[in-house]
């Protein structure tokens, strides 16, 4: 849709800066870079303790990687809160409806336009991403790969299910909301629940902090694939496949 | 130069045009790209620099994997914006 934005729309009300005012600008960001630069070139890292201090805990995080090690054990408040401001943006982006909710989830109609390619295209692709997705998920615990990337590979695959026309999402359906939350809960869960054994929030116990890890990557894979398919579907005005709304008002007039 | 500085350098490079973008574009869907491009080159600069010791330091790694979900959230958020004040900007058309 923002191809259909013309580019004037915009600019008609704030024209942009004149020449004499472009041109300071431009050398003070270049001043600024080159001072960057200069002190990026100077810098030296005498000692590295979080890379030591990383290492010698890495037995105790459950996991094998040390980036997922960092992100759902070392440094788990980052993770949860970005979890956080995912669920955040999907509620601020999301096009509320009240009568949506008791729809289902997925609807599945006839594309307006048929693209033979993507549709044969998609058989074959789809379920190979998911089982990619689920093979990153997994493989995260050792190697690089971790709920981030399956989370963004599922929600490709669900943009390019949208792509085809086939079907559509309702994320006010109930099972779309828990689908939305369920990363953020099932992270505030364990966290909370940890407390019981270790008394701190968010510290897992040694002996099971591989599969608590494993069980919030699962939920935060889940929540992230739906958030990103969900801006992808906010962000449309003109929604792709059948618009019902659309053909309802017309019979109206 | 090592390889670690000359991606550090580009990183800032980026960072550099993405600024000027952002202070010198008016309209404001470019002004949220320049700004993506602003974050991408300061998660540049992060993970050349977390590579340039003797061993990688994996916490910056874990930093930026967080940064670049919240960025894609942040300009969904931004775009959806734009989307609502093109929507007021014109609202004779839209009915």
């Amino acid at each position: 849709m923002f191809n259909n934005m013309t580019l004037s729309d915009s600019a008609k009300q704030e024209a942009d800066l004149p020449g004499c005012v472009l041109l300071i600008v431009g050398m003070v960001v270049v001043a600024a870079c080159f001072f960057l630069a200069m002190s990026l070139v100077q810098f030296q890292p005498t000692d590295q303790p979080l890379v030591t201090l990383v290492a010698s805990n890495l037995e105790q995080s459950g996991v094998e990687n040390p980036v997922t090690a960092v992100l759902l054990n070392f440094r788990s408040y980052d993770t949860l809160l970005e979890v956080a401001v995912l669920l955040i943006v999907a509620l601020a982006v999301m096009p509320f409806s009240l009568q949506d909710t008791r729809l289902p989830f997925i609807k599945v109609s006839e594309p307006i336009e048929r693209s033979l390619v993507l549709e044969a295209f998609l058989r074959w692709l789809l379920p190979a991403i998911v089982v990619t997705s689920g093979y990153l998920l997994w493989t995260g615990a050792a190697l690089p790969g971790g709920a981030f990337q399956a989370g963004a590979l599922l929600a490709g695959a669900g943009i390019l299910l949208l792509l085809a026309g086939h079907h559509s999402f309702n994320f006010n359906a109930l099972a779309a909301r828990l689908l939305l939350v369920v990363g953020l809960a099932m992270f505030l869960l364990v966290g909370a629940g940890v407390v019981l054994s270790s008394g701190i929030a968010l510290a897992y116990p040694v002996a099971m902090a591989g599969t608590l890890i494993l069980v919030i990557e699962v939920a935060a894979t889940i929540t992230i694939a739906a958030v990103l398919v969900l801006l992808f579907c906010a962000l449309q005005i003109e929604p792709l496949g059948p618009q019902p709304n659309r053909v309802e008002k017309e019979k109206h007039l | 130069m090592t390889q670690a500085l000359l991606y550090g350098v580009f990183g800032i490079a980026l960072f550099g045009i993405g600024l000027f973008g952002v202070l010198a574009i008016a309209h404001v869907v470019k002004k949220i790209l320049a700004i993506n491009i602003c974050g991408v080159g300061v998660f540049m600069v992060f993970i050349a620099n977390a590579s340039s010791g003797a061993a990688p330091d994996f916490v910056p790694h874990a930093m930026v994997l967080t940064g670049i979900v919240v960025a894609v959230a942040g300009t969904a958020m931004a775009l959806s914006l734009v989307v609502r004040i093109n929507a007021l900007e014109k609202p004779e058309e839209d009915a």
